[in-house]
């Protein structure tokens, strides 16, 4: 039997286990049948020793151990899941050469050649020229050495850092930690033995950094105005379908904590996946007309309430009309206009307020109707949206034995 | 992906770079074990120590009871290509004004010329952030963060001038940090005040698009870094609130992935085939929680506290009447 590592060479591995035990949190042993139960042993250890008191166990009703990651991320001053994305494994060679071309760079450049006769003099190790040469290339693209011509041989120096972090930078590093591709920031600040400790982050989506792989390959697919293919996984049974889009945007909602692309598919149309479902992203040949992609994405955001272009009857314009008390409870009406996603609100007379927006599937907007529960005087608009409301106010009446609440059937 | 994934930033680099650096004055093994302990994941010791102190890298020799790094300095990775590409995007952002002034942001423009920003800010568009988000160019606010900042770096008590739109006030405070949350588009400043009666620190919240000035004081400091780090990280006494969670509309999903903010503990029930969450929350955070799970609908049901059930309550007793259902 092999023996067990702490680090893994393919970060997918780790990905799923991660955000099942930090978002589900109640599967045991056996929920995780997708797997085999010694990967999920492996997995479920590796997750313990990565985040150490974040991850916590219990016992089921039915005496099963349920392992599960918890936080209140309002008091975080770092992700613990970015601690899954330092967990490369890598060879002997790897970090003998590592840390032995450091040094052997940081007064003057070296060809090869010398690299590898002094790094197997000091090592007591045989290195051959070809494994010195290609970390020497691997560094240098990764930004860490300096690659330059004399004469015929190539030689290589420590990179010069173009900036010298100092405190103002490092305290936009601890906040820009918490964002796009957050995990970046997180390998600065440990590159320089540096920690958070002036931020906090409401609101906050810790297993984004999970998807912070595919999102890179995609961010970079935008930039360069290029194609992509992908394995979409679904989210019920697992399946992987391959898919290939143009990447037009990333949407985001910072209310469900969900993060879609937004891609333009072979069949002219806009299409979006989840960013947790999306795996295996290839960056291909460059995209066609892609500022035509752009012009009818920029014409088509409007009409969005959530990230749905796909409606059947699209054009489902809704207006709900709330009760609002003008003299007491001004910040709800603040509060509507914060929300509004460029929707109108019109005061139609004394504490009562017409909110419209024009949107192509108004059914997305029910979740926040809803939040107006209590508010709501009527609902105009597409009729399934109107049914959803009222069927779902008798329901949870219903639900919460409200005094004159039916069985839960809307009223016809 | 590649990029992203790689060894030169994991923890078993971070942690051999952090011993050696340490053993350029020798180390004994005990303190090469506690800078493992202390850095590395937590079965890091019993995979790295045998090859770090043993002769397979070369890394160490022992003289003595002491251990010295076989390298001639301290090891200090420069940036590499994604951190650069990072850093430049982060200057299209107009949250960097907050950190740096312009003439700052001018020689970081010159010093990263020519690297490709990893992203760019309009690579994402938000469906529900909010419209009403803190005005990062207005020169008070800035400055405003700026001495705010400081004040939390050093530990430093703020008279603090705040107008809530309704009342004017003017206070010394105790920082602690700025909160941010990027659905509010806001930050905030979290502090602690000497509650006049009590005399007892208390916490307070301060948005900072209210402040209107800040100003050193003068009062001798009497809030340690630790006492507002205590006070900040107490547990929230008040009852967690209970929630039976449906398979209806993909509500596990989710109910799930929108609270996991929060502090929170998930049962399943096989037999009901009902999931229970047991959410963990700050007071000053209900009337939030509150109408997000209403925008569950029925697909959720919350059973306590008592009194957050009765705030549901009251709501839809008000709905039904307004909708003269059913």
């Amino acid at each position: 039997m092999a023996e067990f590592s702490e680090l893994i060479k393919n970060f997918n591995k780790i990905r799923d286990f991660m955000r099942d035990f930090y978002i589900y949190g109640f599967k045991s042993r056996d929920d995780f049948s997708i797997k085999s139960a010694r990967t999920y042993d492996n997995e479920k250890r590796r997750c313990e020793s990565y985040l150490g008191q974040s991850m916590k166990w219990s016992y089921t009703g039915v005496g099963n151990k349920v392992s599960f990651v918890s936080a209140d991320c309002g008091k975080l001053s770092t992700n613990p899941l970015f601690s899954a994305w330092k967990s490369k494994s890598f060879t002997k060679n790897d970090i003998m050469l590592h840390f032995y071309i450091l040094d052997a760079v940081r007064e003057t450049d070296k060809s090869a050649e010398e690299l590898t006769e002094e790094i197997t003099q000091k090592s007591e190790t045989l290195f051959d020229l070809q494994t010195v040469r290609g970390k020497c290339n691997e560094y240098t693209t990764a930004g860490i050495l300096m690659r330059t011509k004399k004469g015929k041989a190539f030689r290589y120096a420590l990179a010069q850092n173009p900036i010298a972090l100092d405190e103002e930078i490092l305290n936009a590093v601890k906040f820009f930690q918490s964002g796009v591709l957050g995990v970046v920031g997180d390998y600065i600040l440990d590159s320089v033995s540096a920690e958070n400790d002036l931020f906090t982050f409401k609101h906050q989506y810790i297993a984004h950094t999970l998807e912070d792989g595919v999102l890179y390959d995609i961010l970079t697919a935008i930039r360069e105005q290029k194609n992509i293919s992908f394995s979409l996984i679904g989210t019920k049974n697992g399946a992987a379908t391959e898919k290939q889009v143009f990447p037009v945007k990333i949407l985001c909602s910072h209310s469900s904590g969900r993060r879609f692309l937004c891609g333009y598919s072979r069949l002219h149309r806009f299409t979006v996946y989840r960013l947790d479902a999306v795996k295996a992203v290839k960056i291909l040949e460059a995209a066609e007309s892609p500022q035509e992609i752009l012009h009818s994405f920029n014409r088509n955001i409007g009409k969005l309430w959530g990230v749905s272009f796909d409606a059947k009857d699209r054009n489902q314009a809704f207006s709900l009309t709330l009760h609002i008390d003008e003299g007491r409870e001004q910040h709800i009406i603040n509060r509507i206009l914060k929300e509004s996603r460029g929707g109108t609100l019109e005061r139609i007379r004394e504490n009562t307020f017409l909110f419209t927006k024009d949107v192509f599937d108004s059914v997305e907007a029910s979740p926040w109707i809803k939040t107006f529960i209590g508010r709501i005087i009527s609902i105009e608009g597409h009729e399934y949206l109107k049914h959803r409301l009222q069927s779902d106010i008798c329901r949870m009446a219903a639900l919460y034995q409200i005094e004159g609440a039916a069985d839960g059937e809307v009223p016809t | 992906m590649s990029a992203l994934f790689s060894e030169i930033y994991g923890c078993y680099y971070g942690v051999v770079a952090r011993v050696l650096n340490r053993a350029l004055q020798g180390s004994t093994k005990a303190e090469i074990e506690e800078t493992v302990q202390a850095c590395g994941f937590s079965e890091t010791a019993f995979h790295l120590l045998p090859q770090l102190i043993g002769s397979e890298w070369n890394f160490l020799h022992k003289r003595g009871e002491q251990y010295y790094s076989n390298f001639s300095g301290v090891f200090n990775r420069p940036l590499t290509t994604l951190e650069r590409s990072w850093l430049a995007a982060l200057l299209k952002d107009p949250r960097i004004h907050l950190f740096l002034d312009e003439v700052k942001i001018k020689e970081l423009h010159a010093a990263l010329c020519g690297v490709v920003p990893a992203f760019n800010p309009d690579d994402f568009l938000s469906s529900d952030k909010h419209l009403d988000g803190d005005a990062y160019d207005n020169p008070l606010y800035r400055a405003n963060f700026r001495k705010l900042l400081a004040a939390c770096t050093h530990n430093a008590p703020v008279a603090v001038s705040y107008d809530n739109g309704k009342t004017r006030s003017r206070n010394i405070y105790y920082p602690y940090k700025l909160s941010y949350s990027e659905y509010n588009d806001k930050f905030r400043l979290q502090c602690a005040v000497y509650d006049k009666k009590t005399q007892r620190l208390k916490k307070a919240v301060l948005n900072l698009a209210k402040i209107t000035a800040v100003e050193p004081s003068e009062l001798p400091f009497r809030a340690t870094k630790e006492a507002l780090c205590k006070l900040f990280s107490e547990p929230n006494d008040n009852p967690p609130i209970v929630i039976e969670i449906t398979t209806e509309r993909n509500a596990v999903e989710r109910f799930l992935l929108q609270f996991a903010s929060f502090d929170r503990k998930t049962e399943y029930d096989p037999e009901r085939n009902i999931y229970t969450c047991h959410i963990f929350y700050d007071m000053s955070d209900e009337t939030e929680l509150l109408i997000r799970i209403l925008s569950f609908g029925p697909t959720v049901k919350v059973l306590g506290p008592q009194s957050f059930l009765q705030q549901i309550k009251d709501r839809l007793k008000k709905q039904m009447d307004l909708m003269r259902l059913p």
